[in-house]
């Protein structure tokens, strides 16, 4: 009686036993084995915006295809661009001719100049003599003082000729800006009708195509993005209590909700912080914490930063950011 | 390796479900047939306490499938 | 009755009642404690998962706790059936009215009335899956009645919640200090067993009178239904039991089986001492005598089916030749008729006890090996009642739905809920004003107390320990009620006010406004489901049901007569002791009513199974196709007069009993077997102490007829 009843005793011990050791076996590898059901394909995403305004005359693309580096996206009206590049042109041309005419001026301003030189130069050399005569003799006092009086005028009039070419200069140089003002308007213009055909960035796919033929396209207004299709990466969002585990470097399966597809990846990154949920920032920047607290504390999750490795991708595979992933680090692995 | 066999996750008409939920089932449905066994030849005359031992029977069975199948 | 009882416990305790007081006292903390332990488990176990309203876990655990252990597997599973059941009912609901909101209220109403009723006519352990399928439609439906689109996440994440409940609710009780109802079967069992075999013996004696005997067979009626009803729950329990479950029920036939037997030779033997046939009944005394001396081993024994079994054996195998050294004794025609009738009945009797206790000792020594007779205990179910339930449940449904339309009331879900709820809970409840009053109380004070707990020390409480610590006193209470037989009531109330208004949460979000919004929703949903048991009350225990079934109790003899033979005696024997019980039950005890109950309960067994021997007898024997006409004749018009019975039809039937009576006596030898059952028939119809008195000819004169 008393062995079957320490037999009935152990029997049920043991098996206990084992199954406190198997469960918590389990309850481990479930809470603290690197694995994450919460992980996401993301990549890097431009938004197209078209650099001019204008009519959209052409939407070469078609939604979700895939282009190359530098293929047309969308064309803008070209004639409002091609009709400002022209009157830039025409400007130009103007303005070039307002230079040649400043250049002449220049030309005439200096000739009078000499003119007046001479004359001056005559003027002085009459007055020298008269002055060098004696008093009393031939000439009278009065032509005397005519003489350096007119000497002294044609003096004057060499100095205006002197400014008035000076200012001709000034004249011409002034034109000559304005020739390279219309030269950079031409090459504005120039560079505006080019950007009225908007190119790719990059090599990848666009998506949320949002433009037609016809609609008004503002400067900067984003109408279609494109997914870099050399920039697929996911983040794993791991419980904290899982972060001790993971290293940069440590490589990584990833299998994919979609049809099962397993790939090969790497830790590139671990984010050093996240938002406290029980601290929005509040008015005056002062802190506005949750006056409760959890009950049972729950582990937050960390976004870590996996790289894909490309030579696991299938042939074929479609691959979009925001699917879902299943992923386990290997640590064991770590280098 | 066995990672082949049982999912982390599936996908059951479009409703995700943890991995371990069909081996809890599984689990279940063997401890069912288990216990009807041992209550059909009177084994848990050896038992001390038999809920105690089927619910350690089944952490067992739960804790083993889950170790092996998911590891 | 007391010796069977220290045969078990084996020491005797030196203050007995105390002892008793004190196990009784131990259970109901045992109890409150795995309550308690229970719905901690289940809160912490919500929130870890992450579920969003843990009180839907901690509201589930409420429902679902109960004292007895059972078999968590199967029991869970039909909680889980229920709960599935439910949550797809929710979500199908609505899918298809999400923008028409009176053909959704309509149909839900529909769906938990149903579910009420369900829950009404399955008393036992699936009663909870109906509870549950209502409960979890309406929590599925109602909080997203106002943005369809978040049915599913509503109903995934509600699933989870209950099913949490429900597999923690049964892991606690089942694995935490099991009460086991397996040992109170074998105690019930044994004790049901001793109890028959010293009132046998003790009987032997001679005449019982017909108090004792009333008393008798109210006690083994009870005991029967008593053992059927553990005997369910339990193969819930354990398999083992589950291996056992088919020769309990075996054993309980016999049981039954051969207290009728016994009844009816009591029977007999008190109408020929009344009508001074002393020298039969004697001789019958004297034949009846060998058994009670196989009866009687040294005391220490007396209770053991193996010293009994194969003295029962060599008693039985003795009767034959002793009936026939007691039947040359007697000179006249009439006595030797009257003898034979009481041997047969005797010897049927012998022959019920011997199996009885053969089954009893293959039960008690586990030797289950073989197939044995496959017998069911049929119950009488009572379809009224849950019609009842529906109609009523409907009702507070629709109310509540209409005000909530037109009101436009913000709150109507809870109110709702609520009814749902205790509508399914207090299905079966039988005095309805009472419950209800009690539901009512409890309801409240839980709130109250959930208000208190919520305000004023939760606030400063921080973390799970601190939450179990505050919360912890409060959950006692309301299994503490329901462990006090006055109180039992109030229990499921309090536990489920408590619970749901403290509306745990993580982290807590505490809002005073909505609480007491919420707090007088709920107390408008329970009261009109309380005014709805007062308007619809049960028909458990009125006075209309009781005479209904006392009817359908009757009718049981028109089944012995009418129904195939093929395992009608077993099934006449259970379903009417169950009516039986059931009608007793309500009956106030020493009543008028209770009275006239038990005359007719022993009427009817005694013709009924009579009825029955008759058939099969006649299916037996080779008689006269004239004889067969006679014999169905007299079969038929008993059971006329039991459907509908009065003078003309109690004339109708004595005189188709004589007539086959005189039809045997022509047919002479090939009808001897069957003799003996006509004669007991007309016996039974004549016993001026059964309701047969009242249309008894006036003078009892002995009827002078000689075959």
């Amino acid at each position: 009686m008393n062995k079957t009843s320490l037999l009935r005793f152990l029997l049920t011990a043991i098996v206990v036993v084992i199954a406190i050791v198997l469960g918590h076996a389990l309850w481990k590898h479930y809470l603290y084995s690197p694995w994450t059901r919460d992980g996401r394909v993301r990549a890097d995403v431009v938004q197209v915006a078209p650099d001019v305004a204008g009519l959209v005359t052409e939407v070469p693309v078609k939604d979700n295809q895939f282009v190359h580096k530098g293929d047309v996206l969308m064309v803008i009206d070209q004639d409002r661009y091609i009709l400002a590049l022209q009157q830039a042109e025409a400007n130009l041309a103007a303005a070039e001719a307002s230079a040649r005419a400043a250049g002449a001026g220049t030309a005439a301003a200096n000739a009078a100049i000499a003119g007046r030189k001479t004359e001056y130069e005559m003027y002085q050399a009459q007055a020298r003599r008269r002055l060098q005569m004696p008093e009393k003799s031939v000439i009278s006092e009065e032509a005397r003082q005519n003489a350096v009086a007119t000497a002294r005028n044609a003096q004057a009039d060499l100095r205006a000729a002197q400014a008035s070419s000076k200012q001709a200069s000034a004249a011409a140089q002034q034109a000559l800006a304005a020739v390279q003002q219309a030269q950079v308007s031409v090459d504005v213009a120039k560079l505006n009708l080019k950007r009225t055909a908007v190119r790719a960035p990059a090599d990848g796919y666009i998506t949320n195509l949002d433009v037609r033929v016809g609609d008004y396209a503002n400067t900067g207004t984003a109408s279609m993005a494109l997914i870099d299709s050399h920039s697929y990466y996911i983040y794993g969002y791991f419980e904290e209590t899982k972060l001790p585990q993971l290293r940069v470097g440590d490589p990584v399966d990833i299998r994919l909700m979609a049809g099962g597809v397993r790939l090969k990846g790497t830790i590139t990154g671990i984010a050093r912080g996240i938002t406290d949920s029980d601290n929005p920032a509040g008015s005056n920047l002062l802190a506005n914490v949750n006056p409760t607290f959890n009950w049972v504390r729950l582990a937050q999750r960390v976004p870590v930063r996996i790289a894909i490795d490309a030579s696991s991708l299938p042939k074929g595979m479609v691959l979009a950011a925001g699917m879902t992933a299943t992923i386990q680090v290997k640590p064991h692995a770590a280098h | 390796m066995l990672l082949d066999i049982v999912p982390r996750e599936i996908a059951l008409s479009d409703v995700l479900l943890p991995g371990l939920l069909p081996i809890f089932v599984g689990c279940l449905l063997l401890l069912w047939l288990l216990d009807s066994l041992i209550g059909r030849y009177g084994l848990y005359r050896f038992v001390w306490h038999p809920p105690l031992f089927r619910l350690a029977l089944f952490a067992c069975l739960f804790g083993l499938a889950g170790l092996l199948l998911l590891h | 009755m007391s010796a069977s009882l220290n045969q078990n416990t084996q020491v005797l305790p030196r203050w007995p009642r105390l002892a008793e007081v004190f196990a009784g006292e131990g259970r109901a903390w045992i109890f409150i404690g795995k309550s308690v332990l229970a719905s901690c488990v289940a809160a912490w176990l919500a929130m870890w998962l992450r579920l969003e309203q843990p009180s839907t876990t901690m509201i589930t655990v409420a429902i679902v706790m109960h004292p007895h252990s059972g078999m968590v597997l199967a029991k869970s599973f039909y909680r889980g059936i229920g709960t599935l059941a439910g949550s797809v009912c929710g979500l199908a609901l609505m899918c298809s009215f999400p923008q028409q909101r009176e053909l959704f209220l309509l149909s839900l109403s529909l769906w938990v009335a149903l579910c009420a009723g369900g829950a009404m006519l399955y008393r036992n352990f699936m009663s909870y899956g109906f509870v549950l399928a209502g409960y979890t439609a309406a929590i599925v439906a109602l909080p997203v009645v106002g943005n369809p689109l978040d049915v599913f996440d509503s109903a995934l994440m509600r699933v989870s919640e209950v099913l949490l409940g429900i597999v923690v609710a049964g892991v606690v009780s089942d694995v935490v200090l099991p009460e086991r109802l397996r040992m109170v079967l074998r105690k019930n069992a044994r004790a049901q067993f001793a109890r028959f075999i010293d009132f046998a013996r003790g009987s032997t004696g001679g005449a019982i009178p017909r108090a004792a005997m009333e008393q008798a067979h109210l006690e083994f009626v009870r005991a029967a239904v008593q053992l059927e009803d553990l005997r369910a729950s339990v193969i819930f329990e354990d398999p083992e039991a589950r291996a056992r479950s088919t020769r309990m029920r075996l054993l309980n036939q016999h049981y039954m089986a051969a207290s009728t037997s016994f009844q009816s030779l009591h029977h007999l033997i008190n109408r020929l001492q009344r009508r001074g046939r002393d020298a039969v009944a004697d001789a019958l005394i004297a034949l009846y005598r060998p058994l009670g001396v196989a009866l009687t081993p040294p005391p220490a024994q007396q209770h053991d089916p193996v010293v009994l079994m194969p003295r029962l054996r060599t008693c039985v195998d003795a009767l034959p030749t002793q009936a026939e050294a007691l039947r040359a004794g007697l000179v006249d025609e009439q006595s030797r008729l009257e003898f034979d009738t009481g041997a047969t009945l005797l010897r049927r009797f012998a022959t019920e006890l011997r199996d009885f206790t053969t089954v009893e000792h293959a039960l008690r020594a586990g030797t289950l090996h073989g197939s044995v007779e496959r017998v069911h205990f049929r119950r009488g179910n009572d379809h009224a009642g849950a019609a009842v339930a529906v109609l009523r449940t409907f009702l507070t449904m629709i109310t509540l739905s209409a005000f909530w339309v037109v009101s436009g009331w913000p709150f109507g879900a809870s109110a709702m809920l609520l009814a749902t709820i205790f509508s399914g809970l207090f299905a079966a409840a039988p005095r309805p004003f009472a419950i209800v009053f009690d539901m009512l109380i409890g309801y409240a004070a839980g709130m109250a107390m959930a208000l208190v707990v919520e305000f004023w020390l939760l606030p400063g409480s921080d973390g799970f320990v601190m939450l179990v610590a505050v919360i912890a006193p409060f959950l006692m209470i309301g299994p503490w009620l329901g462990t006090r037989p006055r109180l039992a009531g109030m229990g499921p109330g309090f536990a489920i006010g408590f619970v749901y208004l403290l509306a745990l949460k993580n982290p807590m979000v505490y809002d005073p406004v909505h609480a007491l919004n919420d707090s007088i929703a709920q107390m408008i949903g329970v009261g009109l489901t309380g005014v709805a048991f007062i308007f619809v009350p049960a028909v458990a225990g009125s006075g209309w049901q009781r005479a209904r079934q006392m009817r359908r109790l009757r009718e049981q003899v028109v089944l012995a007569a009418t129904a195939p033979l093929r395992g009608l005696a077993w099934r006449f024997e259970s379903v009417s002791r169950d009516l039986f019980q059931q009608v007793a039950a309500h009956a106030g005890p020493d009543s008028a009513e209770s009275r006239s109950l038990l005359a007719w309960a022993l009427a009817v067994h005694e013709c009924g199974r009579a009825l029955i021997e008759l058939r099969r007898e006649l299916l037996d024997s080779a008689a006269s196709p004239a004889l067969q006409q006679a014999v169905e004749a007299a079969v038929h018009r008993t059971a006329r007069l039991f459907r509908h019975p009065d003078m003309a039809r109690w004339q109708s039937a004595d005189h188709a009993v004589q007539q086959a009576l005189d039809a045997c006596a022509q047919a002479g030898v090939g009808a001897v077997s069957i003799r003996p059952y006509l004669h007991q028939l007309r016996g039974a119809l004549h016993d001026d102490e059964s309701p047969m008195a009242a249309y008894l000819p006036p003078d009892p004169l002995e009827p002078a007829h000689v075959a």
